[in-house]
């Protein structure tokens, strides 16, 4: 019962990436056709805001084949399960803030890519925020992992 | 919080990955319980007791916690 609704939760997620692969693909030409006029010619932070969408873009293509690989592969479901919804790692997380940190990082990111069409000092200031306290999350994880 | 995991574990010739895998939950957390580093939940506990045939606490060693 526990494993057909992680299935059904993850087909869910499954079609949330594909929606959010698609949006990205959209702004990215929506970009390049529409507002290519009102983004500045000498500004640095464009090639970075490509190379960021970019890099979100394979992490959700990533993460879209492990889920779709799960949903195959009964025994991978089941591990998949277990390492989510084991209580030592839930523990870990919760200690470290990991899951919020990551998608406040996430949400910085997606900020900068789409500020950095207009304002570099924006951009680079969000990136490096965005970095900074992810690092932060993942050594305290690191951290925690550790300990207990 | 000691307990007697790794010894029942020996006695039916069970790997950690099994008794995880049997338990629902990683091996790392039932090494981390063996070697005393995390506390298992009273749920977590209680499968382990139920899988060995046995009570919690002639699994796991209560007497040395801490008292107030």
């Amino acid at each position: 019962m526990k494993l057909k609704n992680y299935r059904k939760d993850l087909e869910n997620r499954a079609s949330l990436y594909v929606v959010f692969i698609g949006l990205a693909l959209v702004f990215l030409l929506l970009g390049e056709l529409l507002l290519k006029d009102l983004i500045k010619e000498d500004s640095k932070a464009l090639t970075y805001v490509v190379v960021f969408a970019i890099v979100i873009e394979l992490i959700n293509l990533y993460q879209l084949g492990k889920i779709w690989k799960a949903l195959k592969d009964e025994n991978v479901l089941t591990e998949m399960y277990i390492k989510e919804s084991d209580e030592r790692e839930q523990l870990i997380n919760l200690k470290s803030g990991y899951p919020v940190v990551t998608r406040l990082s996430m949400i910085l990111i997606t900020a900068a890519i789409l500020l950095g069409f207009f304002d570099d000092k924006v951009f680079f200031t969000l990136i490096l925020v965005a970095i900074l306290q992810a690092l932060i999350a993942f050594t305290l994880k690191l951290y925690w992992k550790k300990r207990i | 919080m000691k307990t007697k995991i790794p010894e029942l574990r020996k006695e039916r010739k069970l790997s950690q990955a099994e008794l995880a895998k049997i338990v629902g939950v990683t091996r790392q957390t039932i090494t981390s319980i063996e070697t005393e580093k995390y506390v298992a939940s009273l749920p977590l506990a209680y499968k382990i007791a139920k899988y060995f045939g046995l009570r919690i606490e002639d699994v796991f060693d209560l007497s040395e916690e801490d008292e107030l």
